[in-house]
């Protein structure tokens, strides 16, 4: 039987740590999204008023 | 993304490391000539499509550029200048750099073809390719003319920016790409002069690692003729105007030069390289000058 690694659990520092770094990846994700969304029905609106398929 | 620490704490990537995975001090070069291939290029594009068009000139050279460090991260971290990237510093896992690039490429060709045609997005589809598996993969731990064959890669923003205008390349945009293609050596040997140890330590086989200093000044001075052919020959052939034509000549002259000299010095210890150094910021800005100056005659002339 192999021995499984001893995984620390972490501490609270490091839980906020992470939660900061997943919260600004979060926000960026959001942002880029949205500007996407609205890209994208740009795109639709003046293509249509353009007349293409 | 995130792993489990055993030891120490990994923290799941930055986002501004992602951003840096794009290299954005070169994607402003591709984006101001695909932006310069757009204007020059007859009629008009609507500026929402225009918009995105050159967004997607700007995700599909970040793409590039994120699968080249995924791709070279063993080598950049051999290098001062490139040590300090997210993959070689371990501020990223490999995979989540490999994900963001294939994802990012597929990305902006989708969108493209949504937002313009399928010229434009073929030609983006072809540079990401290009730079990733011919000038990345292949050529450049294996040959000296690596940037002299991989340059056609950053060359294509001209023909991408033209294309999504009009949905067809010409003669002009062709004459651009050859104009950045034939700038490329030129440009990246100055460079490998000054940074020739950092190269050379890393095993890659720049001309002056390979071929020594002398031989490098000689190819600089030599590729450095059509360059200028290529940049001056819309003007000559009557593509673009006066602005261009006159800009075109005296910049030219100017890293005509600045070349000649790095072709006809001997570096002595200890000189710093200045030559070496001012012929690669001149030729930067080289570059902004010459597709600006293709903006300016289209509006101006």
């Amino acid at each position: 039987m192999t021995d499984l690694p001893q995984i620390q659990p972490l501490s609270e520092a490091d839980l906020d740590a992470v939660r900061a770094r997943q919260r600004s990846r979060a926000m960026v994700m959001a942002w880029l999204l949205g500007g996407f969304v609205v890209l994208v029905f740009a795109i639709s609106i003046v293509k249509i008023q353009l007349g293409h398929g | 993304m995130t792993s489990v620490a055993t030891s120490s704490l990994a923290l799941p990537a930055d986002w501004r490391d992602f951003l840096a995975l794009t290299k954005p001090r070169v994607m402003s070069l591709v984006v101001f000539t695909g932006l310069a291939g757009m204007i020059a290029a007859p009629g008009t594009i609507n500026p929402v499509l225009g918009f995105a068009a050159i967004l997607c000139i700007a995700l599909g050279a970040g793409a590039a550029g994120a699968l080249n460090q995924w791709y070279e991260s063993d080598i950049d971290a051999l290098m001062k200048r490139t040590a300090k990237r997210p993959l070689p510093a371990g501020r990223m896992d490999r995979q989540s750099a490999l994900h963001f690039g294939v994802g990012l490429s597929v990305f902006s060709v989708v969108l493209m073809y949504f937002a313009t045609n399928w010229v434009a997005a073929a030609i983006l589809a072809v540079s990401i390719l290009f730079y990733v598996f011919v000038y990345t993969i292949w050529l450049k731990r294996r040959t000296p003319q690596n940037i002299v064959i991989g340059g056609a890669a950053g060359a294509f923003p001209p023909l991408i920016g033209w294309a999504a205008a009009t949905g067809d390349v010409a003669t002009l945009p062709i004459l651009l790409f050859a104009l950045i293609f034939l700038w490329t050596p030129p440009h990246f040997w100055a460079l490998a002069l000054f940074v020739k140890t950092d190269y050379a330590n890393a095993g890659v086989p720049m001309l002056p690692v390979v071929a020594g200093e002398r031989t490098t000044r000689i190819q600089i001075g030599l590729y450095t003729l059509p360059m200028i052919a290529a940049a001056v020959s819309p003007w000559a052939w009557g593509l673009t105007d006066a602005i261009y034509g006159w800009i075109a000549t005296a910049g030219s002259a100017l890293f005509l030069a600045f070349a000649l000299q790095v072709a006809f010095r001997t570096a002595a210890p200890g000189d710093g390289m200045k030559p070496e150094r001012r012929l690669f910021k001149y030729s930067i800005l080289y570059l902004f000058l010459l597709f600006g100056a293709v903006i300016a005659d289209r509006w101006f002339a």
